[in-house]
């Protein structure tokens, strides 16, 4: 039995000694554009002062040539990056950020963070994409743990949650189902196109949506969306009423949010969390986020009544994202609150 | 609950520990019948009353009929009453609907009143593998080759145990209740070979069959677009993809049942490497192909009469052989060409010699197999004639060409398949010649453990997200 035993545990041994190779050979995350913005950064990080980390609201809302600008033109010159990324969300942002930290930054002053409401559910409710296990970690782990339970899932659905975090958090470990995209990535240059790490990242990571650059699936959510303003603007008379508030069934970590913000300022960057501009449904935690306006910045531009002309209909791609329009006036909207907040946050607190 | 998923292999360690932790036969036994349960009812537990009843009728039948036999009576009647029972709870759930549809449209075309009749009727997995190990055995029973079985518990295990319930190999009686029989001990157990099986069955099916699933869909999806290069990419593709998705099944099935001391049926030997049509169906699914002859051919009178009563006899048999992979009429058109395949080997035989022409006799039944996989797979008749069309005239019917292995996007697709058949090929030769078996006799243990754990690294990675389910447990 001595000897099964062994030869089980030699096994076991060697198995994560090889999926341990094959993740040092293939380190960063994996979806998508994150891989190519964190290689591109790991060249130009010392180029910039303020860093846009959040999700394509970010992506296609945050233009940092506007922001930069308006900056500039409040007399106080920066040079930023839009960090957005599809998918992205608050659970995220911790593996990203301990590498900017290891990066040691010298230049930086500001992580501005889309803060969202520390929510643990998938995308289109489901599980088993591609991107959904491409972002479980295991530094991830314990604070999504958490998130799930303290939220007010019933216990089978916590139960359900815990399971496919663990299973993906597996499967990200010993790297299954990407040695076609590493095999992939590395006979690139056989065909003309480019290493990975050599991605451009055009405009400073913004990426402009519109009816020539959307996918398929945004592209069908947007014509949908548009072909009704009259809902649209039902929504946005709720937003304003504030009677639509959903009910919201993650509990707001705050202990992530403290080990988040206390890691950026040991490291000598001062966060500020953004809440961005949604056109149907209102920001989910917005009892969790009131208990940290007092000690960290806090931009709202959920609310209709702080965030001016950017909920006009016509800056709208779909509910949830800008036009080139309306992330140009809410790139501007974010400097002025960035330059008048200093280290106060400019929080609804109705 | 699929042998590639994570919850299988939490369940079979589970299994595995407390079958060697109990000490003798009989609460093993028990626990191992409990699994089984458990594990089929995982797909429905509904259909747990299907399979018990089957295993009841049949236990019963064959009680009879050696009771009968005793008596010096033949038994027959109980012998018809449970292939009654089996066929019917087969006819029915399987092909009721098929039948039926057909029925319909026959009179339809005629011209005569006829409306819809089809049902709502779930396929329970594995029915026509749990049916036919049943069937088997009363007809075995009937024949005085074997014995019953002593008791209840040992014939449900038998045919509910769970390694081969879904998808084979189907095992017969005279094989598996005498290991119930047997003492177990656990170092008698040669856990590396059944590992080393589990794993290989792992890969093909997890690995191989996976990855070829994708060009596979996508040439079988629209047929009409590509070019015949491509459609020809396409069934090779689909070769290895439904060998490796059923031998890797059947591997894992044996290497599990290994684990747990028991041995099952062979159910592949290198098919595409067979030099004959019927050499062909000695090393496909070995276990269908012996039942097939046993119980239908034999019955049927084999070759005990002229050439042309064999020659129906074959294509009888291969028809049926059809229609148990599926109610359609593509599986019956897949079973009638290797019926005449085997019939045309037959008159090859005659004329030309055991043995003779070995290179060309290889091509031309790989290339028959090839064309029947077309009938197999294809989603209607009409992409079937196209494809049959491109891959026997070479007849372009459009421009497309398939996205073999869309990494690797820019490759010519000539290359991108080579890059995979052809060390799939050499691998296959090579365990072919057995060295696999010569790697395990030189190399320590310890080594082959060592490999054992790279090659799950690899294969976890190489493997695609999103599971496919086996191909065979529709049938």
């Amino acid at each position: 039995m001595s000897k099964h035993l062994l030869h089980v545990a030699l096994y076991a041994v060697i198995l994560l000694l090889t999926a341990s190779v094959i993740r040092s050979y293939d380190a960063l995350p994996y979806w998508g554009m994150a891989r190519g913005k964190l290689a591109f950064l790991e060249h130009h990080l010392e180029d910039y002062d303020v860093l846009f980390l959040g999700s394509s609201r970010v992506h296609n809302g945050f233009m940092p040539s506007v922001f930069d600008e308006r900056m500039t033109e409040l007399g106080e010159p920066v040079k930023s990056f839009c960090w957005g990324q599809s998918g992205q969300r608050q659970h995220d942002y911790d593996p990203i950020i301990d590498w900017l930290i290891g990066q040691r930054p010298q230049r930086l002053k500001y992580l501005m963070i889309e803060l969202h409401a520390w929510v643990q559910g998938p995308r289109n409710n489901n599980w088993m994409s591609a991107h959904e296990i491409g972002r479980h970690q295991w530094q991830t782990f314990r604070t999504r743990a958490v998130s799930l339970l303290i939220g007010r899932d019933d216990f089978g659905t916590k139960c359900e949650k815990l399971l496919h975090c663990g299973a993906h958090v597996l499967a990200n470990t010993f790297r299954i189902g990407q040695g076609p995209r590493i095999l992939d990535e590395n006979l690139a240059p056989l065909d003309g196109r480019k290493r990975w790490k050599r991605w451009r990242i055009p405009h400073e990571g913004w990426k402009e949506l519109s009816q020539e650059t959307a996918r398929k699936r945004r592209l069908k959510v947007h014509e949908e969306w548009r072909s009704r303003p009259d809902r649209a603007a039902g929504q946005l008379a709720k937003k304003r009423e504030n009677i639509a508030i959903p009910r919201f069934n993650g509990g707001f970590n705050h202990g992530g949010m403290e080990r988040q913000i206390e890691r950026l300022r040991a490291a000598g960057i001062e966060p500020i969390y953004v809440i961005m501009p949604h056109y149907a449904t209102n920001f989910l935690g917005r009892d969790g986020a009131l208990e940290w306006a007092d000690k960290v910045t806090i931009l709202e531009l959920d609310r209709p009544q702080l965030a001016g002309p950017i909920y006009d209909f016509s800056n709208w791609f779909d509910s949830a994202h800008m036009i080139k329009s309306g992330a140009q006036l809410c790139s501007k909207k974010i400097a002025e609150f960035v330059h008048e907040a200093g280290k106060k946050a400019i929080f609804d607190s109705k | 609950m699929i042998f590639s998923e994570p919850r299988f292999l939490l369940f079979f360690a589970l299994v595995f520990g407390v079958h060697w932790m109990l000490r003798s036969n009989a609460p093993r036994k028990v626990w191992l019948l409990a699994a089984s349960l458990f594990f089929y009812g995982s797909w429905n537990w509904k259909l747990l009353a299907l399979i018990l009843g089957c295993a009841t009728v049949d236990y019963v039948c064959a009680r009879l009929i050696a009771r009968a036999r005793e008596r010096g009576a033949s038994g027959k009647k109980w012998l018809i009453t449970s292939l009654c029972y089996d066929l019917g709870t087969l006819g029915f759930f399987k092909y009721y609907n098929f039948f039926a549809d057909s029925a319909v449209d026959f009179l339809q075309w005629l011209g005569l009143p006829a409306s819809e009749v089809t049902l709502s009727i779930v396929l329970p997995v594995g029915i026509s593998f749990f049916t036919f190990q049943a069937m088997s055995y009363t007809i075995d029973v009937y024949r005085g080759k074997l014995k019953p079985a002593p008791h209840f518990l040992d014939f449900v295990l038998f045919v509910t145990f769970f390694p081969q319930l879904v998808a084979g190999p189907i095992v017969r009686a005279s094989e598996f209740l005498p290991q119930l029989q047997k003492k177990r001990v656990f170092r008698d157990v040669d856990t590396q070979r059944a590992f080393g099986q589990f794993l290989s069955g792992f890969i093909k099916k997890a690995v191989i069959a996976d990855l070829m699933a994708g060009p596979v869909e996508a040439v079988f999806a629209g047929p009409a677009e590509y070019t015949a290069l491509s459609i020809a990419i396409g069934v090779l593709c689909y070769a290895i993809q439904i060998y490796c998705d059923f031998s890797g099944y059947s591997d894992m099935a044996i290497g599990t049942a290994r684990l747990l001391g028991y041995d099952l049926t062979k159910n592949f030997n290198f098919p595409y490497l067979a030099t004959s049509i019927t050499d062909f169906w000695r090393r496909w699914h070995i276990s269908l192909s012996g039942w097939l002859r046993d119980y239908l051919y034999i019955s049927l009178g084999g070759n005990r009469g002229s050439r042309l009563f064999t020659h129906r006899n074959l294509a009888l048999t291969m028809l049926l052989g059809g229609l148990w992979h599926g109610a359609g009429w593509n599986f019956i058109i897949w079973g009638a060409i290797h019926g005449l395949a085997l019939v045309v080997h037959k008159e090859w035989l005659r004329y030309v010699g055991e043995g003779k022409l070995p290179i060309l006799s290889r091509l031309i039944t790989l290339y028959t197999v090839l064309l029947a996989w077309i009938y197999f797979r294809a989603a209607n008749f009409g992409d079937a004639w196209v494809m049959t069309k491109a891959w026997v005239l070479w007849q372009s019917p459009g421009e497309k060409t398939v996205e073999l292995w869309s990494p690797i996007a820019a490759w010519p697709v000539e290359h991108r398949i080579l890059l995979l058949t052809v060390p799939l090929l050499v691998l296959h030769v090579l365990t072919n010649w057995g060295v696999h078996r010569f790697c395990r006799r030189v190399l320590p243990a310890w080594l082959v453990t060592m490999l054992f754990g790279v090659l799950s690294a690899i294969a976890l990675s190489f493997m695609p997200i999103e599971a496919r389910p086996f191909i065979y447990f529709q049938f």
